[in-house]
Parts: structure tokens; sequence; C-alpha cells
């Protein structure tokens, strides 16, 4: 294989990480967003559009999280670099507002917003997860 | 990450070196070990530098740290 398409594949699974990695953290925050409302009606029974939604993002949660993993490994053993010390800092900076995020998700238990603890946990998650997600995206963006 | 930290904001001569090297962001990142994005954000001041990348990139084009980088209001 000549260099340029070495270079060329390796270009291709880095959008196929970015993709999955991308298509993993919206699915899996729509699953605890679904689940958690669904915990919050504390009804036996879910509305059908609510567990089509738990349903498609559980469905492709798993896949993306399959498919980012694999492309993270195969992009190393084409020798590519995933991390250098510009992904430390932004996992970093993206960690720190994915914190202030979960904080920011307690807010509305602050003024006797009650809910289940199971459906508060699941927003959480959520809300860290959309906030590391949205940091990253907005830290990685280019010129 | 900014390059305004301090007050003065870095400057850097990356694109043009690497055009006088005729290297792709691509082919500096190789040289270096990061990624191509990481050129990319340094090139356009959104992101500073470790003094050992600095360096590294600086003995990839073949020039000093001096030359690559400088602070906006001192020259």
């Amino acid at each position: 294989m000549s260099s340029t398409s070495i270079k060329a594949s390796r270009a291709r699974r880095s959008r196929v990480f970015d993709g999955a990695l991308f298509a993993w953290g919206v699915a899996a925050a729509a699953n605890l967003i679904a689940a958690g409302v669904n915990d919050a009606r504390q009804s036996d029974v879910w509305p059908h559009w609510l567990e089509l939604i738990y349903l498609l993002s559980f469905l492709l949660a798993i896949p993306a999280l399959v498919v980012a993993v694999w492309a993270k490994a195969t992009l190393k053993r084409m020798g590519a670099v995933v991390e250098d010390e510009r992904t430390v800092i932004t996992n970093r900076h993206a960690s720190a507002v994915a914190l202030g995020g979960a904080l920011a998700a307690q807010a509305p238990y602050f003024f006797d917003v009650t809910t289940v603890s199971s459906a508060q946990a699941k927003f959480t998650v959520a809300a860290a997860l959309v906030s590391y997600g949205a940091a990253r995206l907005w830290l990685n963006r280019e010129a | 990450m900014r390059g305004a930290d301090s007050g003065h904001p870095l400057r850097n001569r990356i694109k043009v070196a690497r055009a006088q090297h005729d290297l792709t962001q691509e082919q500096l990142a190789d040289l270096v070990g990061v990624t191509r994005k990481t050129i990319n954000t340094v090139e356009t001041g959104k992101f500073v530098p470790s003094t050992v990348l600095a360096l590294k990139l600086a003995r990839a084009l073949h020039t000093t740290v001096e030359e690559l980088f400088y602070l906006a209001d001192i020259e």
C-alpha cells in the first residue's frame, strides 16, 4: 500500500471514529433522557413515542460504541497519532465543562422541583454527556 | 488553550515555514508526532504548544523556536 493510500485510509478511519463517537454520545444521552422521563412519570406503561426513542437510541448506541472502539484500535495499528498534548488538554477542559453541566442539571432541584432519584441520576449523567460532547466539538473546531 | 493568556498574543510563522519546505499539515504532524488538527490549531493560534512541541516543530522546519514563534506586540 502506498503512503498516499495509507494516509487517505487513516483520514477515512479518523472520520469514522469521530462520527461513531458523536453518534454514541447523542444516542446515549437520548437514551438516558428517555429513561429518565419515563422514571419521572412513575408509570408502568411507556408512551409509544418515548419507548421508540429509548429503543432506537439503544440500538444506535451499542454499534456506535463498537465502531468507535474498533476505529480507534485500527487507527493505532495503522500508526496514526490519536492522542497528543492538545487532545489531553481538550479532554481536560471538556471534563471540566461536563462537571459544570452535571452541577447545572441539579439547579431545578434547589427550587422544589421533585422527581424520583433514578430520573435525577439519569438527567445528571445525560447533562454531563451533552456538555462534554458540546465542549469537545467546540474545542476541536478548526479555523 | 488560546495564545493570549499572558496578554501577549502568540503568533507564529509555521504556515510560511511549512510552505518553504513544501510540507502539508499532515506531513508536519507525522514528523513531530501529533495529529493534523493540532498543527492546524497551532497555526491559527487557537492552541499554544508546549515547549517540547515548539522545539520539535522548529527542528522539523529547520529553524529556531524564536524564528517560528513571536509575541504580537513585540514584533
